[in-house]
């Protein structure tokens, strides 16, 4: 085969506990021709063993192959596959022997693979720039504890111990040796990288007592100095709805705050504090001058009569009462308006006893009547045709016409005999000899018109000449009388022998009845005026 | 205020005239608009009213020439006339106008046989008369309310002796 890929080692991957497969990235000869190494999450690193660990695909592929574990790596584990083949050579040329091709690219297969794998190993090394090859390399025979470092001239590699550069034992730095220069660069830090630090393992950075002086205090100067009040707060324990509080010189505790605490503390102000204890406004007033408005004031001791109150307790008479004091009960209470005595609105009203109400009773044309006295008697006397009686259970004067008239009934009218009862104009009607209806019906140019009436409710217009009339109340039987006449304007018909207009009234009901104008002809028409007037019993 | 209904006894069309309120109010006492109204329904409009509805004065055709022919019959609150029923009106008034000089013409007929005057120009003049009629009575109508028609109508329904 050939060897055209000319990548070294495979990329480094990262472990996630589910991977198993990983691409070599580079040609190889034979399986056991890899070198795969697990590095731990702490730099440490396992090369894994083929079968055991993994297997592995592909060899021979220009594009390389593929390493599967038997368990996928963990996570923070990283995976790097090289090349790792053995650095001999094991092919054996004999004199006049044959000479295989296939042998030989073999041969050359490795010897370049061989090269890359020394290449991918150099590359990984520390090496000086190649315009500085006059420098020596070659140090002196190591000595223990001692580090590798230029010579003073620059021109080779020399072996220093750490004293000759400032390091004492393996953890010291002098101070005289450690130091950071300002170059005016503010984004420059000065970092104790602590990442590979062990868990559980204490570092400790010590700086100098009081004494000495601390040059970093730009940085320290941010930090509170060790306090006993501030060390006493340190030590308490935080809990949700917890006030600090200091309990001694030195001591410190926690105690509860409350809804209705904090409510009050967050209050801007008295007055907002106020509204949250929902004080109100009679919360500011001095106590010897205190004013409400509105609202009421109740369960209280009744005030006394030196203070300005009534000194009792009393009830809403729900009744017009009089607030007085009570002497032989030594108290306040409600006086009642006795006889003949009212209270109305906001006066006291005494009624008369024993005085006269009217002192003068006068008619006009007639002399005056005095009371002579308040128990002087008006005494009334019944004229002719007049009768006067008294009820003294009801306090009533009756005065009756013994010799007048009353209004006639209906019954009275309609019997039409007495002589002792007036006509009222409303049963006038009921007489027998009193029209109970009538009506006048008008046609102007086509218009029908019902121009007036009394006791008709309508007429409806039917056809030419024929119309009905509704009574509004009415008659107590059908036969009743109407006396009917009609107008028109064809003079021809009078004096004509068939007779002139007529209306014939037909079909009556107590409550209507109905006409039919005709002509002289006897044809039926549309007179110009209709009249009608009933009479009858209603 | 007045109102229509048609009679279902002969389909004929009755318009109710009401008496004011103020009229009836002076026999049954002060009534309300409603009380009004009500009285003036349930004394006037028969309870086998055809379709009995509120019209206004202008509802009502000017002139009463046709109201033999008035009639209900679009849906508009407002008094139609009936054309066929207006032909058969002014057919029935031309024969009552024939009628009439027909006697006359019987009249002069016996004059004329007593004397032995000539009876032609007093046949001929009836005959004129019987056959006054054929042109209405053929004239084809129907619908409502068309003026073109019933001057038609008018104009044959003219007797010139």
């Amino acid at each position: 085969m050939t060897i055209t890929n000319t990548t070294l080692a495979s990329a480094t991957f990262n472990g996630n506990g589910a991977t198993t497969a990983f691409a070599t990235g580079f040609q190889f000869i034979a399986n056991a021709d890899l070198q795969v190494i697990v590095t731990s999450a702490l730099g440490v690193e396992t090369v894994k063993t083929i079968t055991t660990h993994y297997t592995v695909t592909g060899a021979g592929n220009s594009g390389g192959g593929t390493v599967t574990f038997l368990v996928a790596p963990a996570t923070g584990e990283k995976v790097n596959i090289r090349s790792n083949i053995t650095l001999d050579q094991q092919t054996d040329y004999v004199e006049g022997g044959s000479f295989s091709a296939a042998t030989h690219e073999t041969a050359l297969d490795k010897l370049t693979k061989a090269v890359q794998q020394v290449k991918e190993i150099t590359d990984r090394s520390i090496k000086l720039p190649i315009a500085n090859q006059s420098i020596t390399t070659q140090a002196a025979t190591p000595t223990a504890s001692y580090v590798l470092r230029m010579n003073s001239a620059n021109t080779a590699v020399e072996w220093a111990s750490g004293a000759s550069i400032g390091l004492t034992g393996a953890a010291t730095v002098k101070d005289t040796e450690f130091t950071v220069t300002d170059d005016s660069d503010t984004t420059k830090k000065l970092v104790f990288e602590a990442s590979g630090i062990s868990t559980a393992t204490t570092r400790t950075l010590t700086v100098p007592n009081a004494s000495g002086t601390i040059a970093l205090t730009s940085d320290l100067s941010s930090y509170q100095p060790l306090d006993t009040e501030l060390t006493a707060i340190a030590g308490l324990t935080s809990a949700a709805d917890k006030g600090i509080q200091f309990t001694g010189a030195g001591t410190a505790g926690v105690y509860d705050l409350t809804t209705a605490g904090k409510a009050l503390l967050d209050d801007a102000d008295a007055s907002a504090q106020r509204t949250t204890l929902g004080l109100g406004t009679i919360a500011t007033q001095a106590a010897n001058n205190v004013t409400i408005t509105g609202g009421s004031v109740t369960g209280i001791t009744d005030i006394t009569l030196a203070d300005g109150g009534t000194g009792a307790s009393l009830a809403d008479p729900n009744a017009d009462r009089i607030m007085f004091w009570d002497d032989s009960a030594g108290q306040v209470t409600w006086l009642t308006a006795g006889s003949n005595l009212t209270i109305t609105g906001t006066t006291l009203d005494a009624a008369s006893v024993g005085t006269n109400t009217f002192g003068t009773i006068a008619v006009s044309g007639q002399s005056d009547v005095v009371a002579d006295s308040s128990t002087d008697t008006l005494t009334l006397v019944a004229g002719s045709g007049m009768t006067i009686t008294t009820d003294a259970g009801t306090d009533t004067i009756t005065l009756v016409s013994s010799g007048g008239v009353s209004a006639a009934t209906q019954s009275e009218q309609e019997t039409a005999s007495s002589t002792s009862v007036y006509v009222s104009p409303g049963r006038q009607q009921f007489h027998p000899s009193a029209a109970k209806f009538w009506l006048l019906v008008t046609n102007t140019a086509g218009t029908f018109a019902l121009t007036s009436s009394y006791n008709i409710t309508s007429i409806t217009d039917g056809a030419t000449g024929l119309y009905s009339v509704t009574i509004a109340t009415d008659m107590s039987a059908s036969t009743y009388c109407v006396v009917s006449d009609i107008t028109g304007t064809d003079t021809a018909s009078l004096g004509a022998g068939d007779g002139g207009y007529g209306a014939k009234i037909y079909t009556r009901a107590v409550g209507t009845y109905n006409v039919q104008c005709v002509n002289y002809s006897g044809s039926a028409f549309d007179a110009i005026h209709s009249y009608q007037v009933g009479f009858g019993d209603q | 205020m007045k109102i229509m209904y048609t009679r279902p006894e002969d389909n004929g069309l009755s318009i109710v005239i009401a008496a004011p309120k103020e009229a009836i109010e002076k026999v049954l006492g002060p009534l309300t608009q409603e009380q009004y109204e009500a009285h003036v329904m349930e004394r006037s409009i028969p309870a086998d009213a055809i379709n009995p509805r509120r019209i206004t004065d202008d509802a009502i055709p000017a002139n009463r020439e046709f109201r033999n022919a008035w009639a209900d019959i679009t849906p508009e609150p407002v008094v139609d006339i009936d054309l066929v029923k207006a032909k058969d009106l002014k057919l029935m008034e031309l024969r009552d106008k024939r009628n009439i000089e027909l006697e006359k013409l019987d009249k002069e007929f016996m004059i004329a046989l007593e004397q032995g005057r000539d009876l032609n120009v007093i046949k001929d003049k009836k005959q004129l008369l019987r056959d006054v009629t054929g042109p209405l009575k053929n004239l084809p109508v129907s619908g409502i309310n068309d003026e073109e028609i019933l001057d038609q109508i008018r104009a044959l329904a003219t007797l010139e002796v």
